[in-house]
């Protein structure tokens, strides 16, 4: 595994001093009036790997939507590597902010499935050779390198979430927000995105309801509830907190004894 | 609701008056009521003025406002161009010559344009003050009541469903662009005018293969469900008699207006 952030990327342009994601005060309405995040903050130092975990609406995918600026919050900032976001940032940010969308039918628009993995280099603006070797590496990673020239609606869901994380690994961001990366994944697929996830170098925010991944391979876990953090832990405590856990409409690993994927 | 519906449903909730009438009231009212408006002479400004009060009172009625159904209007403005080369064609004494072009326009022309204008403006707000106070299920079923063809209804229950599907396709497709299109300093980001264009186009094509798709998913749920050729609604309570009388009267004002400019 080679991919690594580009050499003119955030951590060379900015002191390790700062978060890799800041989050302040985030307040965030959709235009028919639900509010989705009510003053969530959150600080994530380079290369901790998290997760996000909470029930439906609790305003995980809200939160990753904001950290690339496709969402804007109403009030509040969100800063990367001491960046704060806003329209004259954002491109930056998004260079150092991968999105990976939960459903990788959202992610995927070009006829085939190499072209979807170089849009990323592309637009930036990389050297021909350096877009082709970072598609096949980010194909490769996610060992799906055979299928390069198929187009992606004809892949199956879990080779096509690959492909979508491929796009992502792509561009080289040092930080990946990932929107339930397992769900939907045969158990097969699942493990080999989990071992991916592992080795991965990169500084990691995932929002999942699969708990096993998280005890797998997140150290840190955020518990996110009506909009803001209710509590935020290392992973072990806040997975034994069965009474924490239930409160938020979340299983116990033991109990269900399977993770449910 | 997703961001493109919000930005794309035409209904506005509110508690008034306008919302809660049956739309088998409404929608014959607003018909009618926009025939009588489209039949003015050209240059009665005097009818012109006595149907705008209709509108006014529906807004203030329909608690939206008058600013609210002034801006839902500005969704006919293109076709407005349509009728401006009117001005200088229709033949009559010249008022203005265009500086540059020597174009003349005519007196009897600007009074035809402007006549096309207020007319197709009221009318195009009433329709507005139906369509924000009624959704369009309930529309669609005033429709059927009325016996406008199965068909023709199905087809704008089906053109309306499957915008949202298109829209809602677009905006992610759109999301998911915008969450790769990044810059980093030393390269010009953005590619070439031709790259971007080719990556549209693309966008375009699998735009309609996956709405075409998830239509289909979306038509094979519905006959799932039991959809045999006709949007099913649940059945209606009897028309309470005076929101029958309360649509016939607006009906009658705007008959009268017409009737009475065209007696004096």
């Amino acid at each position: 595994m080679t991919l690594r952030p580009s050499s003119d990327g955030a951590q060379a342009a900015h002191p390790v001093a700062h978060p890799a994601v800041e989050v302040e005060g985030l307040h965030f309405t959709y235009p028919d009036g639900t509010a989705s995040l009510r003053g969530m903050s959150l600080s994530v130092q380079p290369g901790e790997k998290v997760a996000l975990v909470g029930p439906n609406g609790a305003g995980k995918s809200t939160l990753l939507l904001t950290l690339n600026g496709i969402l804007r919050a109403q009030r509040g900032a969100v800063r990367v590597f001491g960046q704060t976001l806003d329209d004259s940032t954002v491109r930056a940010i998004r260079a150092q902010v991968g999105l990976l969308f939960s459903n990788p039918d959202d992610q995927l628009f070009s006829p085939t499935v190499f072209e979807d993995v170089a849009f990323g280099p592309l637009h930036m603006g990389l050297p021909r050779d350096e877009v082709l070797a970072r598609s096949r590496e980010a194909l490769a990673a996610v060992g799906m390198l055979e299928f390069a020239e198929r187009p992606p609606h004809r892949l199956s869901l879990g080779q096509k979430k690959r492909v979508a994380i491929a796009t992502v690994l792509s561009m080289g961001t040092p930080i990946l927000a990932l929107d339930e990366p397992s769900a939907n994944l045969d158990p097969m697929s699942r493990r080999e995105l989990i071992a991916l996830l592992a080795r991965l170098p990169l500084t990691i925010l995932v929002a999942t309801h699969d708990l096993a991944l998280v005890a797998d391979i997140l150290p840190r876990s955020v518990l996110l509830a009506e909009g803001s953090v209710v509590a935020d832990a290392p992973t072990m405590h806040v997975l034994n907190d069965s009474a924490l856990l239930g409160a938020h409409g979340l299983e116990p690993l033991s109990a269900h004894g399977h993770p449910h994927a | 609701m997703t961001a493109f519906a919000a930005v794309v449903e035409r209904y506005a909730a509110r508690e008034s008056v306008l919302h809660r009438a049956d739309a088998r009231a409404k929608v014959p009212a607003v018909f009618l009521t926009v025939l009588a408006v489209t039949s003015t002479r050209e240059g009665d400004w005097l009818a012109l003025a006595l149907l705008v009060i209709p509108v006014v009172v529906g807004a203030y009625a329909s608690k939206l406002g008058p600013w609210f159904v002034l801006r839902r209007t500005f969704l006919a403005l293109p076709f407005v161009l349509a009728v401006l080369p009117l001005a200088f064609t229709r033949p009559g004494e010249t008022v203005l010559t265009l500086p540059v072009v020597g174009w003349t326009a005519s007196d009897d022309g600007l009074t035809a344009v402007a006549t096309i204008l207020a007319r197709s403006w009221i009318a195009v707000a009433i329709t507005a003050l139906l369509v924000s106070t009624t959704t369009v299920v309930e529309i669609l079923r005033a429709l059927r009541t009325f016996r406008v063809p199965r068909l023709l209804v199905a087809t704008i229950f089906f053109a309306y469903r499957y915008f949202f599907v298109i829209g809602e396709e677009a905006v992610r497709m759109l999301r998911a662009r915008d969450s790769r299109s990044a810059s980093i300093p030393g390269h010009r980001a953005g590619g070439t005018l031709r790259w971007r264009a080719r990556v549209a186009g693309y966008m375009v094509g699998s735009l309609f293969v996956r709405s075409l798709d998830r239509s289909e998913r979306v038509y094979a749920a519905m006959q799932a469900r039991g959809y045999a050729g006709e949007p099913q609604f649940l059945d209606h309570a009897p028309l309470p008699v005076r929101q029958g009388v309360g649509a016939a009267l607006v009906v009658a004002y705007a008959v009268a207006v017409q009737v009475g400019t065209r007696l004096a």
